[in-house]
Protein backbone atom coordinates (compact mmCIF):
# COMPACT_ATOMS: atom_id res chain seq x y z
CA UNK A 1 0.00 0.00 0.00
CA UNK A 2 1.52 3.66 -1.03
CA UNK A 3 -0.26 4.87 2.30
CA UNK A 4 -1.49 3.96 5.68
CA UNK A 5 -4.90 4.43 6.75
CA UNK A 6 -5.75 4.25 10.16
CA UNK A 7 -7.77 5.83 12.93
CA UNK A 8 -6.93 7.14 16.41
CA UNK A 9 -10.54 5.57 17.67
CA UNK A 10 -11.53 2.38 18.87
CA UNK A 11 -13.29 1.25 16.21
CA UNK A 12 -16.87 0.41 16.90
CA UNK A 13 -17.64 -0.57 12.89
CA UNK A 14 -15.70 -3.82 12.36
CA UNK A 15 -14.89 -5.63 9.35
CA UNK A 16 -15.94 -9.07 9.68
CA UNK A 17 -13.47 -10.74 7.12
CA UNK A 18 -10.26 -9.75 9.04
CA UNK A 19 -11.52 -8.33 12.55
CA UNK A 20 -8.32 -9.56 14.68
CA UNK A 21 -6.06 -8.13 11.72
CA UNK A 22 -7.55 -4.87 11.06
CA UNK A 23 -7.99 -4.04 14.49
CA UNK A 24 -4.82 -5.30 15.86
CA UNK A 25 -3.13 -3.78 12.85
CA UNK A 26 -4.79 -1.23 11.13
CA UNK A 27 -6.65 0.48 14.49
CA UNK A 28 -5.66 0.33 17.49
CA UNK A 29 -2.23 -0.15 17.32
CA UNK A 30 -1.96 3.44 15.39
CA UNK A 31 -1.42 6.27 18.05
CA UNK A 32 1.34 5.00 19.70
CA UNK A 33 4.92 5.82 19.41
CA UNK A 34 5.24 2.54 17.69
CA UNK A 35 7.51 0.87 14.33
CA UNK A 36 5.70 1.87 11.54
CA UNK A 37 4.18 -0.77 9.97
CA UNK A 38 5.14 -3.17 6.99
CA UNK A 39 3.98 -0.94 4.44
CA UNK A 40 2.60 -3.25 1.99
CA UNK A 41 -0.11 -5.32 3.40
CA UNK A 42 -1.73 -8.11 1.20
CA UNK A 43 -4.63 -7.33 -0.55
CA UNK A 44 -6.11 -10.44 -1.29
CA UNK A 45 -8.44 -11.48 -4.60
CA UNK A 46 -11.57 -10.05 -3.49
CA UNK A 47 -14.35 -9.52 -5.68
CA UNK A 48 -16.66 -8.45 -2.58
CA UNK A 49 -16.17 -7.42 0.99
CA UNK A 50 -18.36 -6.14 3.59
CA UNK A 51 -18.56 -4.07 6.59
CA UNK A 52 -20.44 -4.63 9.52
CA UNK A 53 -22.05 -1.80 11.15
CA UNK A 54 -23.79 -1.26 14.71
CA UNK A 55 -27.42 -2.53 14.80
CA UNK A 56 -26.72 -5.79 12.31
CA UNK A 57 -26.86 -3.83 9.08
CA UNK A 58 -23.80 -4.51 6.73
CA UNK A 59 -22.33 -2.43 3.70
CA UNK A 60 -21.25 -5.29 1.07
CA UNK A 61 -18.76 -3.40 -1.36
CA UNK A 62 -19.05 -5.31 -4.77
CA UNK A 63 -17.05 -4.45 -8.39
CA UNK A 64 -18.93 -6.06 -11.44
CA UNK A 65 -17.49 -5.16 -14.95
CA UNK A 66 -15.97 -2.22 -13.65
CA UNK A 67 -18.17 -0.60 -11.79
CA UNK A 68 -18.27 -0.61 -8.07
CA UNK A 69 -21.15 -0.57 -5.60
CA UNK A 70 -22.05 -0.22 -1.86
CA UNK A 71 -25.19 -1.95 -0.69
CA UNK A 72 -26.57 -1.26 3.29
CA UNK A 73 -28.95 -4.95 3.93
CA UNK A 74 -31.59 -4.83 5.44
CA UNK A 75 -32.38 -1.75 3.31
CA UNK A 76 -30.90 -2.72 0.01
CA UNK A 77 -29.95 0.43 -0.68
CA UNK A 78 -27.55 0.25 -3.20
CA UNK A 79 -24.83 2.95 -4.03
CA UNK A 80 -22.88 3.01 -7.25
CA UNK A 81 -19.25 4.12 -5.90
CA UNK A 82 -17.43 6.73 -8.38
CA UNK A 83 -13.47 5.49 -8.89
CA UNK A 84 -11.78 6.59 -11.96
CA UNK A 85 -8.98 4.90 -14.58
CA UNK A 86 -6.31 4.09 -12.92
CA UNK A 87 -8.60 0.75 -11.42
CA UNK A 88 -7.33 -2.73 -12.69
CA UNK A 89 -10.01 -4.39 -14.78
CA UNK A 90 -11.54 -6.77 -13.21
CA UNK A 91 -10.07 -5.56 -9.90
CA UNK A 92 -11.04 -6.87 -6.31
CA UNK A 93 -12.48 -4.87 -3.42
CA UNK A 94 -10.92 -4.49 0.09
CA UNK A 95 -12.81 -2.36 2.28
CA UNK A 96 -11.45 -0.63 6.10
CA UNK A 97 -13.90 0.79 8.42
CA UNK A 98 -12.37 4.21 9.32
CA UNK A 99 -15.06 5.32 11.90
CA UNK A 100 -18.50 6.60 12.50
CA UNK A 101 -20.41 9.58 13.87
CA UNK A 102 -23.48 8.68 15.78
CA UNK A 103 -24.95 5.73 14.37
CA UNK A 104 -26.14 6.94 11.04
CA UNK A 105 -22.66 8.36 9.59
CA UNK A 106 -19.89 5.73 8.39
CA UNK A 107 -16.35 6.34 7.41
CA UNK A 108 -14.73 3.93 5.46
CA UNK A 109 -11.74 3.31 2.85
CA UNK A 110 -12.09 1.05 -0.41
CA UNK A 111 -9.10 0.12 -2.16
CA UNK A 112 -8.59 -1.80 -5.28
CA UNK A 113 -5.36 -3.07 -7.50
CA UNK A 114 -3.93 -0.59 -9.53
CA UNK A 115 -4.36 -0.78 -13.38
CA UNK A 116 -0.78 -1.91 -14.41
CA UNK A 117 0.93 -0.18 -17.04
CA UNK A 118 4.01 -1.77 -19.41
CA UNK A 119 7.45 -3.13 -17.67
CA UNK A 120 5.93 -3.89 -14.36
CA UNK A 121 4.28 -0.26 -13.63
CA UNK A 122 2.40 -0.34 -10.67
CA UNK A 123 1.68 -4.42 -10.90
CA UNK A 124 1.84 -4.36 -7.00
CA UNK A 125 0.41 -0.75 -6.58
CA UNK A 126 -3.23 -0.01 -4.91
CA UNK A 127 -5.76 2.64 -5.21
CA UNK A 128 -8.09 4.03 -2.46
CA UNK A 129 -10.56 6.13 -2.08
CA UNK A 130 -12.46 7.68 1.51
CA UNK A 131 -15.56 7.85 1.48
CA UNK A 132 -18.14 8.98 4.02
CA UNK A 133 -21.84 7.67 4.50
CA UNK A 134 -25.05 8.64 5.77
CA UNK A 135 -27.08 5.97 6.04
CA UNK A 136 -30.04 8.37 6.71
CA UNK A 137 -32.46 8.78 5.53
CA UNK A 138 -31.29 6.13 2.86
CA UNK A 139 -27.69 5.06 2.24
CA UNK A 140 -25.66 8.40 0.16
CA UNK A 141 -22.29 9.10 -0.08
CA UNK A 142 -21.38 12.55 1.51
CA UNK A 143 -17.72 13.06 1.03
CA UNK A 144 -14.81 10.88 -1.39
CA UNK A 145 -11.29 11.64 -1.83
CA UNK A 146 -8.95 9.40 -3.49
CA UNK A 147 -5.98 8.56 -0.78
CA UNK A 148 -3.61 6.33 -2.34
CA UNK A 149 -2.81 6.40 -5.72
CA UNK A 150 -0.06 4.23 -7.32
CA UNK A 151 -0.72 5.40 -10.90
CA UNK A 152 -1.51 9.22 -9.58
CA UNK A 153 1.55 8.96 -6.99
CA UNK A 154 -0.72 9.88 -4.07
CA UNK A 155 0.50 9.27 -0.58
CA UNK A 156 -0.74 9.68 3.01
CA UNK A 157 1.62 10.40 5.97
CA UNK A 158 2.01 7.79 8.80
CA UNK A 159 -0.98 8.01 10.24
CA UNK A 160 -2.88 9.24 6.98
CA UNK A 161 -6.59 9.10 8.01
CA UNK A 162 -6.80 10.75 11.68
CA UNK A 163 -10.81 10.42 12.62
CA UNK A 164 -11.96 11.96 16.26
CA UNK A 165 -15.16 11.23 17.00
CA UNK A 166 -15.45 13.49 19.85
CA UNK A 167 -15.28 16.40 18.05
CA UNK A 168 -16.19 15.19 14.56
CA UNK A 169 -13.08 15.66 12.85
CA UNK A 170 -11.03 14.19 9.94
CA UNK A 171 -7.30 14.79 9.84
CA UNK A 172 -6.10 13.48 6.30
CA UNK A 173 -2.18 13.25 6.54
CA UNK A 174 -0.38 14.15 3.44
CA UNK A 175 3.24 13.73 3.02
CA UNK A 176 3.31 17.47 2.47
CA UNK A 177 0.57 18.50 4.46
CA UNK A 178 -2.50 18.35 6.38
CA UNK A 179 -6.20 18.59 5.68
CA UNK A 180 -8.75 18.79 8.21
CA UNK A 181 -12.74 18.63 8.18
CA UNK A 182 -15.44 18.62 9.98
CA UNK A 183 -18.51 16.18 9.45
CA UNK A 184 -21.82 17.43 10.99
CA UNK A 185 -24.48 14.70 12.62
CA UNK A 186 -25.88 14.49 8.52
CA UNK A 187 -22.59 13.50 7.34
CA UNK A 188 -22.06 16.71 5.24
CA UNK A 189 -18.39 17.47 4.84
CA UNK A 190 -16.88 21.14 5.78
CA UNK B 1 1.66 15.85 -72.17
CA UNK B 2 2.75 12.53 -70.78
CA UNK B 3 0.88 11.54 -67.77
CA UNK B 4 2.54 12.87 -64.71
CA UNK B 5 3.81 9.92 -62.92
CA UNK B 6 6.58 9.33 -59.71
CA UNK B 7 9.33 7.35 -61.46
CA UNK B 8 11.00 6.43 -57.89
CA UNK B 9 10.90 4.94 -55.74
CA UNK B 10 8.92 2.20 -56.98
CA UNK B 11 5.94 1.25 -54.72
CA UNK B 12 6.42 -0.60 -51.48
CA UNK B 13 10.10 0.17 -51.35
CA UNK B 14 11.05 -0.16 -47.88
CA UNK B 15 13.43 2.27 -46.26
CA UNK B 16 15.05 1.59 -42.99
CA UNK B 17 15.92 3.89 -39.95
CA UNK B 18 19.11 3.59 -38.21
CA UNK B 19 19.85 2.50 -34.80
CA UNK B 20 20.90 6.28 -34.22
CA UNK B 21 18.10 7.10 -34.89
CA UNK B 22 18.79 8.67 -38.20
CA UNK B 23 16.08 9.12 -40.64
CA UNK B 24 16.77 7.63 -44.55
CA UNK B 25 17.14 9.29 -47.64
CA UNK B 26 13.72 9.34 -49.31
CA UNK B 27 13.56 11.55 -52.75
CA UNK B 28 10.69 10.78 -54.42
CA UNK B 29 11.24 11.51 -58.57
CA UNK B 30 8.10 12.62 -61.06
CA UNK B 31 8.45 12.65 -65.01
CA UNK B 32 7.22 16.43 -64.71
CA UNK B 33 8.83 19.10 -67.02
CA UNK B 34 7.83 22.80 -65.48
CA UNK B 35 7.02 25.08 -67.32
CA UNK B 36 7.53 29.10 -66.14
CA UNK B 37 4.55 29.13 -63.67
CA UNK B 38 3.58 26.05 -63.33
CA UNK B 39 3.76 23.91 -59.71
CA UNK B 40 3.93 20.58 -58.40
CA UNK B 41 1.63 20.28 -54.97
CA UNK B 42 2.81 16.81 -53.06
CA UNK B 43 0.67 15.76 -50.12
CA UNK B 44 1.90 13.12 -47.65
CA UNK B 45 0.75 10.85 -44.76
CA UNK B 46 2.88 9.04 -42.80
CA UNK B 47 0.62 6.57 -40.55
CA UNK B 48 1.56 3.42 -38.74
CA UNK B 49 -1.53 1.86 -36.27
CA UNK B 50 -3.79 4.30 -35.06
CA UNK B 51 -1.25 7.48 -35.39
CA UNK B 52 -0.67 9.50 -38.79
CA UNK B 53 1.18 12.73 -39.50
CA UNK B 54 -0.10 14.32 -43.18
CA UNK B 55 1.12 17.44 -44.69
CA UNK B 56 1.51 19.68 -48.23
CA UNK B 57 4.21 21.41 -49.83
CA UNK B 58 4.12 23.11 -53.06
CA UNK B 59 7.32 23.19 -55.55
CA UNK B 60 7.62 25.49 -59.03
CA UNK B 61 11.13 24.45 -59.36
CA UNK B 62 12.07 21.06 -59.28
CA UNK B 63 10.33 17.58 -60.43
CA UNK B 64 11.70 16.19 -57.21
CA UNK B 65 10.46 16.29 -53.64
CA UNK B 66 12.64 15.46 -50.94
CA UNK B 67 10.97 13.29 -48.23
CA UNK B 68 13.55 13.44 -45.59
CA UNK B 69 14.18 17.11 -45.78
CA UNK B 70 10.81 17.97 -45.69
CA UNK B 71 9.78 15.55 -43.04
CA UNK B 72 12.49 16.26 -40.80
CA UNK B 73 11.79 19.82 -40.46
CA UNK B 74 7.91 19.40 -40.58
CA UNK B 75 7.55 16.79 -38.14
CA UNK B 76 10.18 17.78 -35.95
CA UNK B 77 11.02 20.84 -36.42
CA UNK B 78 14.65 19.49 -37.11
CA UNK B 79 15.26 17.82 -33.74
CA UNK B 80 15.36 14.69 -34.55
CA UNK B 81 14.31 12.42 -37.34
CA UNK B 82 12.14 9.31 -36.49
CA UNK B 83 8.54 8.65 -37.69
CA UNK B 84 7.82 5.28 -39.63
CA UNK B 85 5.37 3.58 -40.99
CA UNK B 86 3.11 3.60 -44.31
CA UNK B 87 4.17 7.09 -46.40
CA UNK B 88 2.08 7.71 -49.04
CA UNK B 89 3.17 10.35 -51.48
CA UNK B 90 0.62 12.24 -54.04
CA UNK B 91 1.58 14.41 -56.77
CA UNK B 92 -0.59 17.07 -58.31
CA UNK B 93 0.45 18.96 -61.25
CA UNK B 94 0.05 19.73 -65.04
CA UNK B 95 -0.31 15.59 -66.72
CA UNK B 96 -2.56 14.64 -64.05
CA UNK B 97 -1.74 13.09 -60.32
CA UNK B 98 -0.22 10.00 -59.11
CA UNK B 99 0.57 8.24 -55.81
CA UNK B 100 2.68 5.94 -54.67
CA UNK B 101 3.41 4.37 -50.63
CA UNK B 102 6.75 2.87 -49.59
CA UNK B 103 7.32 1.79 -46.08
CA UNK B 104 10.23 2.96 -43.46
CA UNK B 105 10.96 0.67 -40.77
CA UNK B 106 13.74 0.77 -37.40
CA UNK B 107 16.69 -0.81 -36.44
CA UNK B 108 17.30 -1.50 -32.85
CA UNK B 109 20.23 -0.12 -31.02
CA UNK B 110 22.22 -2.60 -29.43
CA UNK B 111 21.98 -3.15 -25.75
CA UNK B 112 25.33 -1.28 -25.03
CA UNK B 113 23.87 1.98 -27.06
CA UNK B 114 20.67 1.85 -25.07
CA UNK B 115 22.50 1.88 -21.48
CA UNK B 116 25.18 4.10 -22.72
CA UNK B 117 22.12 6.75 -23.35
CA UNK B 118 20.53 6.06 -20.30
CA UNK B 119 24.08 6.76 -18.35
CA UNK B 120 23.62 10.10 -20.14
CA UNK B 121 20.41 11.14 -18.59
CA UNK B 122 20.09 12.41 -15.30
CA UNK B 123 18.72 11.18 -12.53
CA UNK B 124 18.58 7.37 -14.33
CA UNK B 125 19.73 4.85 -12.07
CA UNK B 126 17.89 2.23 -11.09
CA UNK B 127 15.73 2.57 -14.10
CA UNK B 128 18.39 1.22 -16.15
CA UNK B 129 17.48 -1.82 -14.00
CA UNK B 130 14.08 -2.27 -14.88
CA UNK B 131 14.90 -1.38 -18.53
CA UNK B 132 17.01 -4.40 -18.31
CA UNK B 133 15.17 -6.46 -16.33
CA UNK B 134 11.76 -6.12 -18.14
CA UNK B 135 12.17 -4.80 -21.90
CA UNK B 136 14.51 -7.38 -23.66
CA UNK B 137 16.30 -4.36 -24.78
CA UNK B 138 14.10 -4.37 -27.82
CA UNK B 139 12.39 -0.97 -29.49
CA UNK B 140 11.31 -3.30 -32.72
CA UNK B 141 9.58 -6.40 -33.63
CA UNK B 142 11.46 -8.22 -36.15
CA UNK B 143 9.63 -6.61 -39.39
CA UNK B 144 10.88 -3.30 -37.79
CA UNK B 145 7.91 -1.89 -36.21
CA UNK B 146 7.62 -1.16 -32.68
CA UNK B 147 7.35 -3.60 -30.00
CA UNK B 148 3.61 -2.91 -29.18
CA UNK B 149 2.14 -5.22 -26.08
CA UNK B 150 -1.39 -6.68 -25.86
CA UNK B 151 -2.34 -3.96 -23.54
CA UNK B 152 -0.97 -1.36 -26.16
CA UNK B 153 2.67 -0.95 -24.51
CA UNK B 154 4.55 0.84 -26.74
CA UNK B 155 8.23 0.20 -27.77
CA UNK B 156 10.99 -0.39 -25.41
CA UNK B 157 9.61 1.31 -22.74
CA UNK B 158 6.23 -0.27 -23.46
CA UNK B 159 4.50 2.80 -22.55
CA UNK B 160 0.92 2.43 -21.95
CA UNK B 161 -0.14 5.92 -19.56
CA UNK B 162 0.08 8.46 -20.35
CA UNK B 163 -0.50 7.42 -23.97
CA UNK B 164 2.84 7.83 -25.73
CA UNK B 165 2.91 10.13 -28.63
CA UNK B 166 3.83 8.64 -32.13
CA UNK B 167 7.30 10.07 -31.90
CA UNK B 168 7.70 8.05 -28.81
CA UNK B 169 6.31 5.23 -30.07
CA UNK B 170 8.75 5.15 -33.39
CA UNK B 171 12.28 6.70 -31.87
CA UNK B 172 13.67 4.29 -28.96
CA UNK B 173 15.28 7.34 -27.83
CA UNK B 174 11.98 9.36 -26.69
CA UNK B 175 10.32 6.16 -26.03
CA UNK B 176 13.64 5.81 -23.02
CA UNK B 177 12.74 9.65 -22.30
CA UNK B 178 9.00 8.88 -21.70
CA UNK B 179 9.90 5.74 -19.26
CA UNK B 180 12.28 8.12 -17.18
CA UNK B 181 9.73 10.63 -16.96
CA UNK B 182 7.57 8.46 -15.05
CA UNK B 183 10.49 6.59 -12.96
CA UNK B 184 10.98 10.38 -11.99
CA UNK B 185 7.83 10.46 -10.53
CA UNK B 186 8.24 7.34 -8.66
CA UNK B 187 11.69 9.10 -7.05
CA UNK B 188 9.99 12.10 -6.40
CA UNK B 189 7.59 10.38 -4.19
CA UNK B 190 10.72 8.01 -2.80
CA UNK B 191 12.38 11.09 -1.77
CA UNK B 192 9.59 12.52 -0.53
CA UNK B 193 8.30 9.86 1.42
CA UNK B 194 12.23 8.80 2.86
CA UNK B 195 12.50 12.26 3.85
CA UNK B 196 9.35 12.56 5.99
CA UNK B 197 9.85 14.48 9.06
CA UNK B 198 13.22 15.06 8.42
CA UNK B 199 14.37 11.51 8.20
CA UNK B 200 17.79 10.79 6.25
CA UNK B 201 18.64 8.41 3.58
CA UNK B 202 21.24 6.88 1.58
CA UNK B 203 20.87 7.27 -2.33
CA UNK B 204 21.06 3.62 -2.50
CA UNK B 205 17.77 3.46 -0.06
CA UNK B 206 16.40 6.21 -2.72
CA UNK B 207 17.34 4.27 -5.76
CA UNK B 208 15.55 1.35 -3.74
CA UNK B 209 12.49 2.99 -3.11
CA UNK B 210 12.11 4.13 -6.07
CA UNK B 211 12.33 0.88 -8.09
CA UNK B 212 9.62 -0.39 -5.79
CA UNK B 213 7.46 2.36 -6.10
CA UNK B 214 7.33 1.72 -9.47
CA UNK B 215 6.03 -1.95 -9.38
CA UNK B 216 4.07 -0.25 -6.47
CA UNK B 217 4.09 0.46 -2.67
CA UNK B 218 6.54 2.09 -0.22
CA UNK B 219 9.72 -0.26 0.00
CA UNK B 220 11.25 0.98 3.58
CA UNK B 221 9.73 0.84 7.01
CA UNK B 222 10.94 3.61 9.51
CA UNK B 223 11.77 1.55 12.78
CA UNK B 224 11.95 4.78 14.80
CA UNK B 225 16.46 5.07 14.07
CA UNK B 226 16.12 4.34 10.49
CA UNK B 227 14.71 3.78 7.40
CA UNK B 228 14.88 -0.30 7.29
CA UNK B 229 13.58 -3.28 4.98
CA UNK B 230 10.21 -4.71 6.12
CA UNK B 231 11.13 -8.10 7.34
CA UNK B 232 7.15 -9.09 7.42
CA UNK B 233 7.86 -9.72 3.46
CA UNK B 234 9.03 -13.37 2.27
CA UNK B 235 9.61 -12.81 -1.34
CA UNK B 236 9.52 -16.03 -3.63
CA UNK B 237 13.08 -15.55 -5.19
CA UNK B 238 12.11 -17.55 -7.76
CA UNK B 239 9.15 -15.20 -9.21
CA UNK B 240 9.93 -11.02 -10.19
CA UNK B 241 7.30 -10.17 -7.41
CA UNK B 242 5.09 -12.37 -5.44
CA UNK B 243 5.84 -12.25 -1.76
CA UNK B 244 3.99 -12.90 1.36
CA UNK B 245 3.35 -10.99 4.55
CA UNK B 246 4.31 -13.02 7.15
CA UNK B 247 1.76 -11.18 9.36
CA UNK B 248 -0.95 -12.67 8.00
CA UNK B 249 -1.53 -16.11 9.84
CA UNK B 250 -2.05 -18.13 7.03
CA UNK B 251 1.63 -17.11 5.78
CA UNK B 252 3.13 -16.69 9.42
CA UNK B 253 6.19 -19.81 10.16
CA UNK B 254 6.20 -21.10 6.96
CA UNK B 255 9.07 -21.02 4.52
CA UNK B 256 9.49 -19.81 1.64
CA UNK B 257 9.45 -23.20 -0.20
CA UNK B 258 6.33 -24.22 1.36
CA UNK B 259 4.20 -20.90 0.80
CA UNK B 260 5.62 -21.73 -2.64
CA UNK B 261 4.72 -25.09 -2.64
CA UNK B 262 1.22 -24.22 -1.40
CA UNK B 263 0.46 -21.37 -3.86
CA UNK B 264 2.22 -21.47 -7.05
CA UNK B 265 -0.58 -23.24 -8.49
CA UNK B 266 -2.47 -19.91 -8.56
CA UNK B 267 0.26 -17.74 -9.13
CA UNK B 268 -1.39 -17.52 -12.76
CA UNK B 269 -4.94 -16.89 -11.51
CA UNK B 270 -4.61 -13.62 -9.40
CA UNK B 271 -8.52 -12.87 -9.70
CA UNK B 272 -8.98 -15.86 -7.21
CA UNK B 273 -8.52 -15.98 -3.54
CA UNK B 274 -4.83 -16.12 -2.40
CA UNK B 275 -2.43 -15.50 0.37
CA UNK B 276 0.01 -14.11 -1.91
CA UNK B 277 0.56 -10.65 -3.17
CA UNK B 278 2.83 -9.05 -5.65
CA UNK B 279 5.07 -7.01 -3.89
CA UNK B 280 7.23 -3.98 -4.97
CA UNK B 281 9.63 -4.90 -1.91
CA UNK B 282 10.28 -7.90 -3.27
CA UNK B 283 10.12 -6.31 -6.78
CA UNK B 284 12.90 -4.20 -5.94
CA UNK B 285 15.23 -7.30 -4.17
CA UNK B 286 14.45 -9.21 -7.80
CA UNK B 287 15.82 -6.13 -9.61
CA UNK B 288 18.73 -4.61 -7.01
CA UNK B 289 20.05 -7.49 -5.68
Amino acid sequence: MTGNTRGCVTPIVSWDRRIIGILALGLMASCGDKPAPPPSEPLKALTADTLSLPGGATLHYAVQDGQSTAALTPSGTQLKLEADHTIAPNAGVRAKPIGQLGTQVILATDEYPSRPGGMSYCQAGHEQFLRVFSLTPQLHQTFQTKTASCIDNKELADPGIVWKPETATLEIHWLTETKTYKLDPTGAVH
Amino acid sequence: MAALLITSPRPNTVFTITDEPAWPAIRFQSNATLAAGQKLTWDWKLSWGTFSRQGKEIIATSNLWDAQSVLFQSLTGGVITNLGGQLTVRVTGPGGTNSVTVKIIGTNPSSAAILAFLAAQPDSRGFDAILQHESGMKHFNAQGDPIKSFDNGFGICQLTSPAPTFEQVWNWKLNIAGGLALFATKRASANAYLSQSGRTFTQDQLIREAVCRWNGGAYHAWNGKAWVRPTTILCDTQTGNIGWDMTNPANTGKTEAQLRARDKGTYGSPSSPHDWQYSGVCYADRILG
